[in-house]
This record gives structure tokens, C-alpha cells and sequence, in this order.
């Protein structure tokens, strides 16, 4: 189509026209500033008038609504250019990169640089829409510089996705063109992904960028979040905001009608119910598509919470480890493990309790977090690596919650369940006794976990899943009996003692110890268990041992993570260690997968955030959690990351590995 | 005496309920090798749909247990034909788990969709006759659900043991690889078995409304997770043995309130020891009472 290399039009081509398309509609068609006078004033008058006929605003006759447009649209012209000949495609693509750049860093420094120093409100506010396409699109280009073109890559990989192509021509093919697309859309990613180097960066890079981006939005991220529109900052990246309009939805009237209570009467229970479906749909789209201060409907929302993630975190995030990626090789190849280990924890937590630090909800979501993060690596060890199938998970955190928080309240606090605190210690001391506390309540969970670990030996399977039920319902039976410990009416008073750090500590502890159990000759009995046992019992693999010591070190983990959650919750009751809790558990499992420690932290972490968005839509939430374990079922049911781990690369990445291009344009075939 | 009598026909009741209810875990089990979670609240929307045959369409009883049992029954297989169907040849655990699933998407989208306010059948659906036998109180409702339950057991037991349709059922619990080669088809009989037990639930969901007038989404799980054990305390996949271990749970958890209060037991030990008593037979006999232990072979 374009030049006369007679070669397939690419992804990377149509990402190109799609982007150019954009720019010239934003620059153009899309009103960029309002004038006093109510008139608005695209980008191109911006750009044309040289005379100042327009009556700009002082502030705003500055480059910055000049430069961008311009760099946009020079950057959209030689994109397309670049369609033209292969020769020329590599080199305008360099161009764009350079522009692309540049407009990335003119936006952060001096955009936000001068907002800061003069203390206003922003550019923003005259700029939003079309700025903001500009800026999408050509971000856009800059990834597409990145990405092959079918005739300057390396002549194998084009021809892959060039056979496909053929074939999907042929009649009678039809289903295949879909299967095309998407094959070509995922090795596209891949490729644009390998030639960003985004696989070679090492994990401490990107936790540096992530230091970096709190960094930013502790600085910028309040004046930030209120130009965009939001009443205060967005707590978890916008999710629990997102939801926000959905919260006045009743759905309750829909089948009421036909399933009356005794004090409620309908004589036409159909058109009651259709009424209230009506009235439901009226409402939906009204939460979807309204748009205002007030009350912003999703779509809004939505807008707003993407521009503040992609400013704030995605582009700060990607462009300091794209930067950092040698300098942090360099410091990892020359640092022992445990070192390079310790330096990334430690960086880890800088960024943690940084973004943690901005208000109670996040500390409080982040310490939910690693609760969940303990949870679920606990509960993968057996159902994931010893292929048991363990549904009780929540008793065991139950026995850990109430042991830890009895000592704690008995032994070191004065309250109205066991009187005054038995024990008068120093403020030192009490932080030994919360840990001392914390493992008794591991060690007495452990010990409830031998009612599992002994049935194990001669039951597995479904029956050992009724076991681990059963001891679930148990322990939550045996503590709605007991009055001493408040029975179903629960535990008042528990000192609220966990914070960032003790769940940090102990959340990074159990990550070690169970991928060092799990990466250990012990470990691979583990996972012997579970793909044989009877083989494994004849290689002389100890099994009943290794389930024993499996079922104890899960259950303690649960037990320590039960504690730590009651003392953030500063209330248990037994209701809060049901079924459900168990069930929670075990959608983080199958969520990250089975068997990978990474996927469960990862699973914990997208839950955590999931139940929090979910919150404004009450018992709806509950519909939609289900909802998405069944689909994840049916569709993936190897979960997210299912057998495999995040590479977080200690010993850095060697650069002699692969000697790779400094763009990333693929020439060269060893960035395989 | 009287009092045993007495405490003896409430067990019996209890027993019957669990046991309509524990036949649907088991069957399915028998077939498909699942533990259906979603059973329980299978149950539950069989006990609302008679809410809606009794109030909303005015019907009596026994045109309401009809209707209820038929729909129920086809929810039942909805069910298997949407969510457990697609995973026939993936791992078992992933079947229980959309059965979990499925189970908490029914009681919360029953909440959310008729909201929270309890529900209960009109007075005139069942009106209420006692009778006294020298000392003995028995209540209509009482015999109604023994003799209807009992009634309901043996029409069941008569499909499954007497009918082509049953033994292609046993056939499939035996061996799910040969049934096929048979010429007998898979995917009708296990319709038919969630079928049979999502109506079987249905019947217990409506004697449980008439016995223990509060009906609320989530009666389901505590129910279903008892019954469920009844279940597995009889062993699982056979039904005589869910009928028996229903009434064994039913005796146990009216028993042990009636002569425990002496001993300080009060009623809200029920679960633990009915869950201790679940541990103990799987502990000593991992298959059950009536289970048959499978041999893994090498």
C-alpha cells in the first residue's frame, strides 16, 4: 500500500495512521482553550496565530500549548513518512522516539515544575481533551517506533504472522481471521515489549521507579487529583472510585414482586418487577454516562482515574526503569545476593510505605495486603504444591487471631474482657510480646493443623477437603461456644498494634521461608506428593514427614496472619473466620495460579484492590466476586501466572547475554 | 418415654429434610465425581420458588411442590449444563471451585435481587393440626414431611435400582469410560441426575419452609453444608447411605440438645459435634459407612 517495498501492512503500521489520525483530530477538531468571551480555540489556532489576535491568557502564552502540538504533529508526520520505505522507517522512528520523549519530559518538568513554584492551579484546566489525546497517541508512536516492521525485522519472525496472513485469505476460513488477529496483536506486544527491553529491565529498577512515582504524587498528586476533577486524592489508584456511580443501583425490586415477604402485598407482582427494571436500566445508563461535578458517571470517572494513573504512576514507572536498566545491572551483577535481595526489600518498602504514608485508607488496604499476600502463599503450599486440596483455610487464621490477640489483651493491655493487663512492661518490651504473641498464635494454629496433617496420611482428595471443612467449622463452633473468649458476640478491645511494618516484615519472612521450603530437596518431595504419591513413596520420598511438616508450616503462616489481622481489625468475632474467609483464600489461589508464589502475590494484591472497588456495590459484590471465580474457571483455568515465577533476576541481567541494539529496533536476532 | 417419643419423631423429621437433601450431593457425587457446593442453594431456591407457587400465583400445596421441584430441577440443570459441563475434561479441583462459585452466586444474587426481608409461606398453606397420643404431640406437618420424604426416598430408589435410566446412571459411577462405548449417552444422564436431585432439594427446601417458617438467601449453606455431611457420613455417592446418614445427623442434632442440657451442652454445640462426628468417621472409615473404597492402582 505505502512504498514500494511490497510488504504486509503491520500492526505497527495501522498503530501509526491510528495515532496520526488522533493527533490531527486533536490538534484540529478539539477545542483546546476557552477565551473569556466563551469561544474556544483548537490547537492549530494555537500554532497559526503567530499575530496574538487570540486573546490568550497571559499565563497561557507560554510554549507549552505551542510546543506540544507542534512536537505532536511533527511526530505524526514522520511517522507516516516512515511508512513510506524501509530504510526510512528505521530512522524516523528514532526521530519520533527522540520527540516522543521530549514531549514526555517537557509535560512532567516544566508542566509540573511551574505549577509547583507558582503555586496555581495548572495548565490543565484550559487544556484537558485534546491535550490529553495528543498525549496518548503520541505515546503511541513512541511505543510503535519500538515495534518491528514486518520487512526490517529479521525475515523469520515476519514470515510467521506473514503465513498466517496468507492463510486466512482463504475462503471458507472465516474464523480463523479473528484467531489471526489476535495471534498477531499478542506476537506484536511481545516483540514491542522485547524491543523496549521491558524483560530486561531488572525488578529493581522498576520498584526504583515505582520510589519514583509515589515520590511524585506525594509532591504533585493532591493538586493533581483536584484539577482532574476528584474531591480528594484517588486512594488505590482510582479503583475504589471507579464503582462510585454504580452505588445507588437497587436491584432489589426486580424479583421482590414475585417472591413477596409477609409484610409487603402486590396485586400485579409482573408489572411491579417490570417497573422496577425500568426504573434499574433508567438509572444504569444515567451512572454510566452523566457527567459533572456532583455526580460523575463511569465514564467520566473512568477518564479521569486513567489520565491520573497513566501521569502519575504508568509513565514515571516505565520511564525511570527504562533509564535505570544498565546502572542497576551494573550494581546487581557487582552485589552479593543477599545484598542485591536486601537493597531491593529495602527499596520496595521506601515505595510502599511512601504510598501508604498519604492516608489510614491505604495503610490500611496495604496491611489487608500482605494479611491476604500470607494467606494465599500459605494455602498454595498445599493445595498448590502438594495438590492437596485444603478448604478450611480461615480456621487455622481463626486459632492464630484468638490465641494472639488473648495473650496481648491478657498479658499487656487493661481492658473490660480479662482486666488489667497482667504484665506492666516498658513501651520497648510490648513490641517483643506482640511478636512472641504473634508466633504463639502460629504455633497454636500449627497445632490445629495436625487435625488436618493426620487424617492426610490415609485420606486425600475430595475427603480430605470434608476434613479441612470440617475443622474450619469446628474451630469456629468450638469458639462460639466458649464465653470466656466472648463466644459469638466476638472480642472487644484488641489493641490495634498491627501496622505497615509488622505486616511488612512478617508478610517479606513468609515469602522467604516458603520459597526456600519450596526450592529446597525438601520442596521437591513436596511437589512429588502431588504429582504421584505412590511413586514417590517408592523413590523413598518420606511422605507422611513432608505432609506433616506441609500442613504445619501452612497452618502456622495462617495462624501469624490471623494475628496480625486482629489486631488491625481491633475486634474478632467467628463470623469473620466462616466459609467465606476460606473461600477468599482460595480465589487468590486459583486466581495467581497454583504452584507460583508470585502469582498468589499478585493474586492478593489485584484481590485486596478488587474487594476494595467492589465496595460501593454492597451485596452486588458478592455476585460479582463469584462471577468472575467461575469465569476464570471456565476460561483460565491455570489462573493468571499457574507453575511459573516472576524472574526477579538478584544477580542483575548480564549484559553480555544478548548484546542488544540501543533502540530496541530489532536488527539483530540474538534479543531472542 | 414420652419425651424420647417425643424427641425421636422431631429427629426423624430433621433427619427426613437432611436426607432429601443429602440424596443430591450424593447422586451427583455418584456420576460426576463433584461435590456440588451449589447444592445447598439449589435447595434454597427451590424453598423461594415456593414462595412464588404459594403467595404470588396462589397455588396449594401440592400443585406448589410440583412446580417448585420441576423448575428447581431444570435450574439444576442449567447449572450443569453451563458452568460444570465446559469443565468435564479439566482437573477436578477446578469443578468444585466454580460449584463454590456457582453456590455463592446464587444466595447473593437471590439477596440482591428480592432483597433482605425474610420470607414464609401464607397461613393456609399447611394449616397446622396437632394430635395427642397419650402425651405425645404429633403435629400433621410432622407426619406430612416423614411420610412425604420416606415416599419420595423410595420413588427414587425404585428409578435408580429398577429402571434403564437408573442403571445407566449406576453404570456411569461404575465406569464413566465404558458407558459411552455402550451406546448409552453421558450427557442425558447426568441431566437427568442433576435433575433428580435439584427436584429431590427443591421438595426438602419446601418441607423446611413448612417446618421452620424463616426463609432467608443464605438458609442454604448451613443447611447444605449439613446436609452434606449426612452425605459423607453415609459415604458419599451412595444413596442409601445419604438417606441413613441424614437421619443419623437428624438424631444426633436433636439428641444431643434434649439430653445434653444436663451435662451444661447446650443447642449451639450442635455444630462442632456434628462436624466432630463428620472428622471421626472420616478419620476411622475414610469412605463412609456405606462408601466402597477404590483401589489406586500403580
Amino acid at each position: 500500500m505505502f512504498g514500494a517495498a511490497n510488504r504486509p501492512f503491520s500492526i505497527g503500521d495501522w498503530l501509526v495512521l491510528a495515532c496520526a489520525a488522533v493527533i490531527l483530530i486533536a490538534v484540529l477538531g478539539v477545542p483546546w482553550l476557552s477565551l473569556e468571551d466563551g469561544s474556544t480555540v483548537t490547537a492549530y489556532n494555537l500554532i497559526a496565530d503567530t499575530d496574538r489576535e487570540l486573546d490568550v491568557p497571559a499565563r497561557i502564552t507560554n510554549l507549552f500549548l505551542i510546543v506540544v502540538p507542534v512536537v505532536a504533529l511533527a511526530g505524526a508526520g514522520l511517522a507516516v513518512w516512515s511508512l513510506a520505505s524501509p530504510r526510512r522507517a528505521r530512522m524516523a522512528a528514532r526521530l519520533v522516539f527522540i520527540l516522543g520523549l521530549i514531549l514526555v519530559g517537557y509535560y512532567y518538568g516544566i508542566f509540573f515544575y511551574e505549577d509547583w513554584v507558582n503555586d496555581t492551579t495548572s495548565a490543565t484546566d484550559y487544556v484537558r481533551g485534546g491535550f490529553y489525546l495528543a498525549l496518548v497517541a503520541g505515546l503511541g508512536l513512541v511505543l510503535q517506533a519500538a515495534i518491528p516492521r514486518a520487512n526490517t525485522s529479521n525475515p523469520s519472525e515476519a514470515a510467521a504472522p506473514a503465513v498466517v496472513g496468507d492463510a486466512a485469505v482463504l475462503p471458507g476460513e472465516r474464523r480463523s481471521a479473528l484467531a489471526l488477529g489476535r495471534a498477531r496483536l499478542s506476537a506484536t506486544v511481545r516483540q514491542a515489549a522485547a524491543a523496549l527491553q521491558l524483560s530486561r529491565v531488572p525488578v529493581l529498577a522498576y520498584l526504583i521507579g515505582m520510589f519514583a512515582a509515589t515520590e511524585l504524587e506525594r509532591r504533585e498528586g493532591q493538586a493533581f487529583a483536584r484539577l482532574l476533577g476528584f474531591r480528594r486524592m484517588p486512594s488505590l489508584f482510582g479503583s475504589t472510585e471507579l464503582l462510585e456511580p454504580f452505588s445507588r443501583l437497587d436491584f432489589s425490586g426486580v424479583l421482590a414482586p414475585l417472591f413477596p415477604s409477609p409484610s409487603d402485598s402486590f396485586d400485579a407482582p409482573l408489572q411491579h418487577s417490570w417497573e422496577a427494571v425500568r426504573k434499574l436500566a433508567e438509572d444504569f445508563v444515567y451512572a454510566l454516562t452523566s457527567h459533572g461535578p456532583r455526580e460523575p458517571g463511569f465514564f467520566s470517572v473512568l477518564l479521569r482515574v486513567v489520565e491520573y494513573d497513566l501521569i502519575m504512576f504508568v509513565i514515571p514507572v516505565l520511564v525511570v526503569a527504562l533509564l535505570l536498566r544498565r546502572p542497576s545491572n551494573a550494581l546487581l551483577v557487582r552485589l552479593p545476593t543477599w545484598a542485591g535481595l536486601a537493597l531491593q526489600i529495602v527499596v520496595l518498602y521506601g515505595a510502599v510505605s511512601r504510598w501508604g504514608a498519604l492516608s489510614d485508607y491505604r495503610e490500611l488496604v496495604l496491611i489487608y495486603m500482605g494479611v491476604n499476600i500470607m494467606l494465599a502463599i500459605s494455602l498454595n503450599l498445599v493445595n498448590g504444591y502438594m495438590g492437596e486440596f485444603s478448604v478450611g483455610h480461615a480456621g487455622f487464621m481463626a486459632v492464630g487471631a484468638y490465641v494472639s490477640s488473648i495473650l496481648t489483651m491478657w498479658l499487656f493491655v487493661d481492658e473490660r474482657v480479662f482486666g488489667e493487663a497482667v504484665l506492666s512492661v516498658p513501651g520497648w518490651a510490648l513490641t517483643i510480646g506482640f511478636a512472641i504473641a504473634l508466633i504463639a498464635g502460629g504455633v497454636a494454629a500449627a497445632l490445629a493443623g495436625l487435625l488436618v496433617a493426620f487424617p492426610s496420611f490415609r485420606t486425600r482428595g475430595d475427603y480430605l477437603a470434608i476434613v479441612t471443612l470440617a475443622v474450619n467449622f469446628i474451630v469456629t463452633g468450638l469458639i462460639n461456644n466458649i464465653d470466656a473468649i466472648g463466644g459469638p458476640r466476638g472480642l472487644n478491645g484488641v489493641p490495634l498494634w498491627t501496622n505497615l511494618r509488622w505486616i511488612f516484615v512478617f508478610t517479606i519472612l513468609s515469602v522467604l521461608a516458603i520459597h526456600h521450603l519450596v526450592s529446597s530437596t525438601f520442596g521437591k518431595g513436596i511437589v512429588a506428593i502431588r504429582e504421584d504419591e505412590i511413586a514417590a513413596e517408592l523413590m523413598g520420598v518420606h511422605t507422611r514427614r513432608i505432609k506433616l511438616v506441609a500442613f504445619l508450616v501452612s497452618s502456622f503462616i495462617a495462624g501469624v496472619s490471623g494475628g496480625l489481622f486482629a489486631h488491625v481489625l481491633a475486634y474478632v468475632n467467628p463470623g469473620v473466620f466462616g466459609i467465606l474467609k476460606s473461600t477468599e483464600a482460595l480465589v487468590m489461589v486459583y486466581l495467581g495460579g497454583m504452584g507460583t508464589i508470585s502469582g498468589s502475590i499478585v493474586a492478593a494484591v489485584l484481590f485486596t484492590i478488587l474487594i476494595e472497588a467492589l465496595r460501593p456495590l454492597a451485596v452486588l459484590k458478592w455476585v460479582v466476586l463469584p462471577l468472575i471465580l467461575i469465569l476464570l474457571m471456565l476460561f483460565r483455568p491455570q489462573g493468571l501466572f499457574g507453575f511459573r515465577e516472576i524472574n526477579i533476576n538478584l544477580k542483575g541481567i548480564r549484559e553480555d547475554d544478548a548484546p542488544a541494539g540501543p533502540m530496541g529496533v530489532r536488527d539483530d536476532a540474538a534479543a531472542d | 418415654m414420652e419425651y424420647f417419643i417425643q424427641q425421636l419423631l422431631n429427629a426423624l423429621q430433621l433427619g427426613s429434610l437432611y436426607a432429601l437433601i443429602a440424596l443430591g450431593y450424593s447422586m451427583v457425587y455418584g456420576v460426576l465425581l463433584l461435590i456440588n457446593f451449589a447444592h445447598g442453594d439449589i435447595f434454597m431456591v427451590g424453598a423461594f420458588l415456593g414462595v412464588f407457587g404459594s403467595i404470588t400465583l396462589d397455588l396449594p400445596f401440592v400443585p406448589t411442590l410440583i412446580l417448585s421441584m420441576v423448575l428447581t430441577g431444570l435450574l439444576g440443570v442449567t447449572i450443569e449444563r453451563v458452568a460444570y459441563k465446559p469443565l468435564r475434561q479439566a482437573s477436578r479441583l477446578s469443578v468444585v471451585i466454580t460449584a463454590l462459585g456457582v453456590g455463592l452466586l446464587l444466595e447473593n444474587g437471590m439477596l440482591a435481587l428480592t432483597g433482605a426481608n425474610p420470607r414464609s409461606y401464607p397461613q393456609d398453606f399447611i394449616t397446622t393440626t396437632v394430635y395427642n397420643f397419650g402425651g405425645v404431640s404429633i403435629s400433621n406437618v410432622k407426619i406430612l414431611i416423614i411420610v412425604l420424604a420416606a415416599v419420595l426416598f423410595a420413588g427414587l430408589y425404585t428409578i435408580v435400582q429398577r429402571t434403564k435410566w437408573g442403571m445407566a446412571m449406576r453404570a456411569i459411577s461404575y465406569d464413566k469410560f465404558a458407558v459411552p462405548l455402550m451406546g448409552v449417552s453421558q450427557d442425558q444422564i447426568i441431566s437427568l441426575t442433576f435433575l433428580l436431585g435439584a427436584g429431590l432439594a427443591a421438595a426438602g427446601g419446601i418441607l423446611w419452609g413448612v417446618a421452620f417458617p424463616v426463609l432467608n438467601p443464605y438458609m442454604g449453606m448451613r443447611v447444605g453444608w449439613k446436609a452434606f455431611i449426612a452425605a459423607v457420613v453415609g459415604g458419599i455417592g451412595d444413596i442409601r447411605g445419604a438417606a441413613i446418614g441424614g437421619l443419623l445427623l437428624g438424631f444426633i442434632e436433636i439428641m444431643v440438645p434434649a439430653y445434653g442440657a444436663s451435662f451444661g451442652i447446650s443447642s449451639t454445640w450442635r455444630d462442632p459435634i456434628a462436624f466432630g462426628l463428620l472428622l471421626i468417621i472420616l478419620v476411622v472409615r475414610p469412605t463412609g459407612l456405606f462408601g466402597v473404597a477404590r483401589r489406586q492402582k500403580v
